[in-house]
């Protein structure tokens, strides 16, 4: 894991500490845990994402 | 009497203008007041001592000559660090902007400059607002003035203990997943995160572009109301601000709330101390004996929020710091390099599903403001935790402390409401206690009203930090 996520970052650019490694390999396994909470519920073709909104964020 | 620099502006500006009290005598007991408790506090990044002075004899001449401009005339304000400020460095609490000064204000800073105020100096703050407990590696940590050793939360924590500690009569802060309402709570103050669009953000160094909300911290809900009146309105330089009309904040204190329906969402805002949870519970009664009419509801897609907001404030902050990650992250501190590394691995799936639990959010909201006029929660689960501490253990359960304040605040953002912090009292330890109150867009008027209602019950009134 620790090892793709050197990757990944190296393809973007970005050189993180090695000590930074493991840090972001648990970060990584709890965002999916997230994900998976996502998933959950119903997020589908029906739900439009909010960036596609001309007026971002508060609704009238 | 209370002294001068515990006194709201509601109290202050009176005074000013019947020219019993000098901008000049205010401003320097704040400043007396700084420079005692600073070196303790740590609130202030950069004291603008001369030039405050100076901006305080031409207030006491203009108001000597009976121009006065309103109520904020003459007010000892310091700023967040994150608000462009002309000729005063803006260092976003961070190494990379230790030594960048801006050649313009921020259009809040300069409206309030326009209103009178005295700029003292600028704030301590989370290395660019991306955290919420204030600990800085560049400048230091901010304490918190009820108990030094403690967190003031952030990332406007330099604000909230200010206000707190009479270090600044009011302040300016900005809140992406709580950074106003939480050090408010953590430091018995009062904080308002308003609506999306209803205050601009140019010339605010930005966390995250679609969280991102400006708001003030005061000592009273009156002071917000004042604060909000001068900040808020359209502004042709921030393409996210909205043509909507101000409201009139501060008259409408006086409207009460019999009759306004509060819900308290049972699904979500769960889980906080039990100290934090008595308080909330006492804030109810004391709002329902005063005619709120307070019931519960659900809003089953507030499950989503923790994770919409995180995946967000991640990836848009790392889009604005990528190029400086890319070439030196060792500028940054650990715990904010970590989160844009983070930021940097989150997919374009995962963003946008982000954006998809935002608007279902967002439909939650509204369904259920069709019953209530204003939803209460506790601002944050916990009290303030000591500098260093990362997890706790509540009932054999271990709770990340960055996680636990942020779930209580992501909602609002995520749906851009306005939500105001106010002090429900203190804990056994003595460390103040919040609760929120969530409007309607653009429903400000009503949260004050609601605050104000409550605060004249607080149990808080009168209590100050460090004498």
């Amino acid at each position: 894991m620790e090892e793709f996520i050197k990757m990944a970052l190296g393809f973007a650019g970005i050189t993180a500490p090695a000590e930074d490694l493991p840090v972001l390999a648990a970060q990584l396994a709890g965002m999916g845990e997230a994900a998976a909470l996502v998933q959950s519920i119903q997020l589908n073709e029906f739900v439009p994402a909010l960036i596609f909104e001309p007026e971002v964020g508060a609704h009238d | 009497m209370t002294e001068l620099y515990y006194q709201t502006i509601g109290e202050l500006a009176p005074k000013l203008q019947r020219k019993e009290l000098s901008p000049v005598e205010l401003t320097e007991a704040v400043l007396k007041r700084t420079e005692a408790l600073n070196p303790k506090l740590n609130a202030y990044l950069t004291i603008l001592e001369k030039e405050a002075l100076q901006q305080a004899r031409q207030a006491e001449q203009e108001i000597f000559s009976g121009h006065w401009r309103g109520p904020l005339h003459g007010i000892p304000i310091a700023v967040k660090d994150l608000f462009h400020t002309d000729g005063v460095k803006t260092t976003a609490g961070s190494a990379i902007l230790r030594d960048f000064t801006p050649q313009e204000n921020a259009t809040v800073v300069q409206r309030l400059l326009d209103a009178g105020i005295v700029l003292t100096g600028k704030l301590n703050m989370h290395e660019f607002a991306f955290g919420v407990t204030n600990e800085n590696p560049h400048f230091g940590d901010a304490h918190n003035p009820w108990d030094t050793n403690r967190i003031t939360g952030g990332s406007s924590g330099g604000s909230a203990a200010a206000v707190a500690a009479g270090l600044s009569v009011a302040s300016l802060g900005t809140d992406t997943g709580g950074s106003i309402r939480t050090p408010s709570s953590l430091c018995g103050v009062v904080g308002l995160k308003p609506t999306f669009g209803r205050v601009s953000k140019h010339g605010v160094v930005p966390l995250s572009w679609s969280l991102d909300h400006v708001g003030p911290i005061a000592r009273s809900v009156e002071d917000v109301a004042i604060l909000l009146e001068a900040i808020a309105g359209h502004d042709m330089k921030d393409p996210t601000s909205k043509k909507r009309e101000i409201g009139s904040y501060r008259n409408a204190l006086a409207s009460g709330t019999r009759g306004l329906r509060a819900g308290v969402v049972r699904n979500y805002y769960i889980g906080a101390e039990p100290d934090v949870e008595n308080n909330f519970r006492e804030a109810i009664k004391s709002l329902e004996t005063a005619g709120l009419h307070v019931s519960e509801v659900e809003i089953p897609e507030l499950d989503a929020a923790l994770f919409a907001e995180m995946i967000m404030i991640s990836a848009e902050a790392s889009a604005y710091h990528h190029e400086s990650l890319a070439a030196s992250p060792t500028a940054f501190g650990a715990d904010v390099r970590i989160l844009l590394e983070a930021g940097e691995l989150i997919s374009a799936v995962q963003y946008i599903k982000a954006q998809q639990a935002r608007r279902l959010i967002q439909e939650g909201f509204r369904r259920v403001f069709d019953q209530f006029d204003v939803l209460l929660a506790p601002s944050v689960p916990l009290t303030a935790t000591p500098i260093g501490v990362r997890q706790l253990q509540t009932g054999g359960m271990p709770i990340d402390v960055t996680m636990a304040f942020v779930q209580f605040a992501a909602p609002a953002n995520l749906a851009g409401l306005p939500s105001l912090s106010v002090p429900t009292g203190l804990s056994a330890e003595g460390l103040p206690t919040g609760m929120q109150i969530i409007g309607k867009p653009f429903g400000e008027e009503t949260v004050l009203r609601v605050g104000v209602e409550y605060e004249a019950m607080s149990p808080l009134q009168e209590k100050h930090p460090l004498g």
